[in-house]
């Protein structure tokens, strides 16, 4: 469990900083290019695609397919070294970009009172970790740094 | 993309011959797991030792091609101040594991062209406490956003996601990146400045090691350290004048962020140019007496092995089975021993340690020593031919640089391939 004073990173660019306000009300935004219309990831400067510099912030399709999951077993960062092992996804979204994601499963731990409930509630929380080749539903959500954060939820 | 555009792609001219050109002088030098010294300690070191080596004066040097992540504040042209030299071509290589051989290839076209007369190229970092955490938190802008705040600080867990990856879609297991490990720490446990060379690792101590990222456990990591790598580079005739023996180039070539819709990383730009530099050279796969790889995860060796053209994509996994991988053919009971292809021959960073940029050169000083016969207790016997590979800059999810160079001996009888 980790201890109430540790915080995941909250440092983002300043673009990567403008997706706060969409986390705050549930949206899934990413840079969608005005001249291309492609959504990209992560944030930029100019479209990938096409170079255009007009990109703005739209509602992106909430669905993509897990490439590869992986247990984190080590971090730098003392938050999630005192909670390992931390799920690390990473979704090829249906729009395009490649997304990497915390698994849905990791959500209210924190917020458990006790060692047994804590348990409980990861045996029920492992059958909702997404694996390789599975179809998730990408949320943009705010994490415990009230930084933007991608959770990937599987889908039924 | 216009159809004309499209013609020119296809009309791509192929690098030219580096003929002329020399590389002499390979120093590795101070190593250490971690240093209160400046990167400037190591590149300068390398630079003395080199051109003592070379019975040359320091202002006989007059190109600097430079690569370093610690060097900051300072720059290559800081440099010239702290070394008191006043080189005419400067070059500065932020490609990491990729600027060994992109820095060669930089400072062969300058003397080739006379802007330079002799290059140093050296790769050096130091390691000082908190200084990997640091470069890590801050290595891009894209990780800054899309990686660090996922716990997935530094390389790890990106490479995780690649190696996972690669183990469901070909059927690679843990034992056969165990194999690349072992052979290497065989390697090192020859070559005297590989820091963890004084360890011996058997499979058991593979499969059983601390897990770090899904697949990937402690001895698939390499351990940051400090030193510096280093050669110099002039013509073939000023090597001669100067009494020196050299290596030559017979092919080098690099592409970046190849492949770029491939949604995880299999591949990197080798497969793009490595027969064309086997058509170079003259020679093919299997005229190579040794490969040295970017081995910053045993995966992406891995895929070097098949992406320059040793086996088919997926098929890495059967030819570390197969093949004696150490310097000297020894074998392990966990490989058939069918063939022999001494890989990584002075323990690669898995062994020897990561010195930031240095170690993109690692492979490539070790190729030279190798081919002037001027390694010592992991020489490789009768070595002409080392294909060198780089590789680097996990700038989100995958590895941009890819580089490779063909080099041959010019001692031996049977040399040259040209």
């Amino acid at each position: 469990m980790a201890d109430s004073k540790l915080l995941p990173p909250a440092k983002r660019t300043n673009l990567g900083a403008q997706l706060k306000p969409f986390a705050e009300q549930g949206e899934l935004r990413l840079q969608q290019c005005s001249s291309c219309q492609q959504f990209v990831y992560p944030p930029r400067e100019v479209c990938g695609h096409c170079l255009s510099g007009d990109l703005s912030w739209e509602v992106c399709p909430a669905e993509g397919q897990v490439l590869a999951r992986v247990d984190l077993h080590n971090s730098f960062e003392p938050f999630y070294a005192a909670q390992l092992p931390w799920v690390l996804l990473s979704v090829k979204l249906d729009a395009g970009p490649v997304v990497y994601a915390h698994s849905s499963s990791h959500s209210g731990l924190e917020d458990s009172g006790s060692e047994v409930e804590t348990l409980e509630i990861e045996a029920l929380e492992i059958e909702s970790i997404a694996n390789s080749g599975d179809r998730v539903e990408l949320t943009l959500q705010l994490d415990e740094a009230a930084a933007p954060v991608f959770v990937a939820q599987p889908l039924k | 993309m216009s159809s004309t555009f499209q013609n020119f792609q296809q009309a791509k001219n192929q690098p030219s011959s580096y003929q002329g050109i020399a590389l002499v002088c390979p120093v590795s030098v101070g190593y250490a797991k971690q240093s209160e010294k400046g990167a400037a300690y190591f590149i300068g070191r390398s630079l003395g030792e080199m051109i003592q080596q070379a019975g040359i004066h320091k202002d006989d040097v007059d190109g600097l091609a430079i690569s370093s992540f610690s060097l900051g504040p300072d720059s290559v042209i800081s440099l010239c101040q702290h070394f008191d030299i006043s080189p005419r071509f400067l070059e500065q290589l932020p490609f990491g594991g990729a600027s060994g051989v992109i820095a060669m290839r930089r400072a062969a076209r300058a003397v080739q062209m006379g802007d330079a007369d002799i290059v140093a190229c050296i790769g050096g970092d130091t390691n000082q406490a908190g200084s990997f955490a640091d470069l890590i938190a801050d290595f891009s802008t894209f990780t800054r956003d899309a990686s660090y705040p996922y716990g997935a600080g530094g390389p790890n867990a990106a490479f995780a996601l690649i190696t996972q990856h690669y183990m469901e879609q070909y059927g690679a297991t843990r034992e056969d990146f165990g194999r690349i490990a072992i052979a290497q720490r065989y390697n090192a446990n020859h070559y005297p400045t590989a820091l963890l060379g004084h360890k011996t690792l058997s499979m058991d101590d593979y499969l059983n090691a601390r897990p770090i990222a899904g697949p990937v456990h402690m001895f698939d990591c390499v351990m940051p350290c400090a030193g510096g790598e280093g050669f110099l580079m002039m013509s073939v005739e000023r090597a001669k004048f100067l009494g020196l023996p050299y290596v030559t180039i017979l092919a080098a070539d690099e592409l970046h962020h190849a492949h770029r819709d491939d949604p995880v990383q299999y591949r990197a730009g080798w497969t793009l140019y490595a027969n064309e530099l086997y058509q170079q050279a003259n020679i093919g796969p299997d005229d190579i007496d040794m490969l040295q790889t970017y081995d910053d995860y045993p995966v992406i060796s891995m895929m070097q092995m098949e992406d320059l053209g040793f086996c088919a994509k997926g098929e890495a996994k059967h030819f570390v089975r197969e093949t004696a991988l150490t310097f000297d053919g020894h074998n392990f009971a966990y490989s058939s021993g069918k063939n022999c292809l001494p890989h990584n021959t002075s323990g690669g960073q898995l062994s020897v340690g990561q010195a930031g940029s240095a170690a993109g050169f690692l492979g490539l000083v070790e190729s030279i020593r190798q081919l002037l016969g001027q390694a010592e207790k992991n020489q490789v016997q009768d070595a002409r031919h080392a294909m060198v590979s780089g590789y680097g800059m996990i700038n989100y999810d995958r590895g941009l640089c890819s580089s490779a160079a063909i080099l041959a001996s010019t001692t031996s009888a049977t040399a040259g391939g040209q």
